[in-house]
């Protein structure tokens, strides 16, 4: 634990070293909450047919579109946070540094994870908030129900941020996996369109994907007032994908260190 | 005879070197291997200095990595206070391995938070945290530059550094120098082996592996010589017996 502080630690002291950086973020969550408040204007108070299932004919699009947005944004951060860690820390030169310590190497893999993380959490909280003031309609009866749902499907993408870190370790610079995952979630999860839109092979499709279950359980707490009970089919897909998921990368992430410490190429790049 | 602190025997690695896209094209992906280590045993007792010479590509770098437990050898036994690289952790706490690179900092952050970080990666925190962070400020002469940043610093402070972050560890009991005076001023070289005989070796009784091509150090420093060369360890012993059969 003390150890996965210091990387919170490090990464908040690096990241505003970098000042530019950081207001860059701060001006990509202004333009995406504005973009998607333009678009919900563009539509207008009368919902598309696909999106009446999220609240009928009060459907809202503004509030559908910005737990996309936000729950993708935090979703790709697990997919990514692990690999861009690595390949930074691989870049640097600072990965055999860590390794050479007694902190387990899962610590060192996941630690990068942190400090992003936590910092898409403050953007979801931003967008939801300023989607509030904005007209935009949540409901959180159910806090717990919406930490059990964030915690299972950041559990699931990190497991496959884990598969993807591993194959970074390996492969140095190509690691297809998380970039094909993020893609296909982008186009098919339901971020800015309601899945009903798409043609039903690829709504089948789109089931093999965390973040389509992630979706639908997040929505059906902020935007139909869900409880456990109703999201109870999305959450077990999503421990499903956690578990197994995160055994097979758990034998990755060793099987790949095992073998760049045997290669001898934990510091290449 | 003591008990050896670090034991390799027979240690044998050899590195591929990995295949790009242009030798896919050519038909020529599989490189031979070159022999980093070949059949390479030693021991080292606690409380002594040992000197590790040989010519540039000679597998100094790969036995140090190997005793370290960053790199696992192909075949023979690791044996470090009883326990194996395999151990991971258990083994890595008694070593004190002080990179080669100096790309090996976080250049954004300052010295202090950049040995705040790894301290705590040796599982410190708190008052014993910032303790050995002030020691190791110490032992690298670091205070005038402490809350400086890495990017700021000349190749020489950051070996320093370097070296600093190797002591951090609680409990080490192995120190692994490779070329460590390299970069360094004459008053700071000589600091530094000040510090390894007097208080590293003398007081704390750690045994130390130091790789070197400096000739007044193989001369004057080292009560032991190793001399390596293609791999294979070809002389062990006093400085003088080793000049006799291996010349750097």
């Amino acid at each position: 634990m003390r150890a996965l502080l210091a990387f919170l630690r490090r990464d908040a002291l690096e990241a505003t070293a970098y000042k530019l950086g950081f207001l860059g973020q701060l001006a990509t969550l202004a333009s995406t909450f504005f973009t998607v408040t333009f678009l919900a204007r563009m539509l207008g108070d009368v919902p598309p047919p696909a999106l009446r299932a999220w609240g009928g004919p009060a459907a809202d699009y503004f509030g559908f579109a910005l737990i996309g947005v936000a729950a993708a944004d935090m979703l790709a951060v697990t997919l990514h946070g692990m690999v861009n860690g690595i390949r930074w820390a691989q870049a640097v030169g600072t990965l055999e540094a860590m390794l050479a310590t007694p902190a387990p190497a899962a610590v060192v893999l996941a630690g990068p994870l942190l400090y992003p993380l936590c910092w898409s959490l403050v953007r979801a909280v931003a967008y939801v908030a300023l989607g509030t003031a904005f007209g935009a309609r949540f409901t959180l009866d159910e806090p717990f129900v919406l930490g059990l749902v964030l915690g299972v499907s950041l559990c699931a993408n990190a497991a496959l941020g884990a598969l993807g870190a591993a194959t970074m370790l390996l492969a140095k610079s190509f690691e297809p996996l998380t970039a094909l995952v993020a893609g296909l979630s982008a186009l098919l999860g339901g971020v800015l369109y309601p899945r009903e839109a798409l043609p039903s092979w690829l709504i089948t499709a789109s089931e093999a994907l965390p973040l389509t279950h992630a979706l639908e359980a997040l929505r059906t707490v902020l935007l139909r007032r869900g409880g456990l009970s109703e999201i109870l089919p999305s959450l077990a897909v999503l421990s499903a994908f956690a578990v197994v998921l995160g055994a097979i990368a758990w034998w990755a992430v060793g099987r790949a260190i095992a073998r760049v410490r045997r290669d001898g190429t934990m510091g290449w790049y | 005879m003591t008990a050896p602190l670090l034991e390799l025997r027979e240690v044998t690695k050899r590195f591929r070197r990995a295949g790009t896209l242009g030798d896919l094209l050519r038909g020529t992906l599989r490189h031979p291997e070159t022999v980093a280590l070949d059949g390479v045993s030693l021991r080292l007792e606690p409380g002594t200095l040992t000197g590790l010479i040989g010519k540039n590509g000679a597998g100094k770098s790969t036995l140090l990595r190997i005793a370290a437990g960053v790199v696992l050898a192909d075949t023979g036994t690791v044996t470090l206070a009883e326990r194996s690289p395999r151990d991971d952790g258990a083994f890595r706490r008694h070593v004190a391995y002080a990179l080669p690179e100096e790309r090996s900092h976080f250049y954004r952050l300052t010295v202090r938070e950049n040995l705040r970080f790894f301290a705590s990666l040796h599982g410190l925190s708190g008052r014993a945290r910032d303790d050995r962070v002030d020691a190791a400020l110490e032992i690298g002469d670091l205070h005038a530059v402490a809350t400086r940043t890495v990017r700021e610093l000349s190749t020489g402070v950051r070996q320093r550094l370097s070296i600093a972050r190797a002591m951090l560890g609680p409990e080490p009991r192995l120190l692994l120098l490779d070329e460590p005076t390299r970069s360094l001023d004459p008053h700071q070289a000589d600091r530094l082996r000040r510090f390894v005989v007097e208080e590293v070796v003398a007081r704390r009784g750690l045994a130390v592996l130091w790789a070197t091509h400096q000739r007044d150090e193989m001369a004057s420093l080292f009560p032991r010589l190793v001399a390596i060369d293609q791999g294979r360890l070809v002389a062990d012993g006093m400085p003088s017996t080793v000049a006799r059969v291996f010349d750097p």
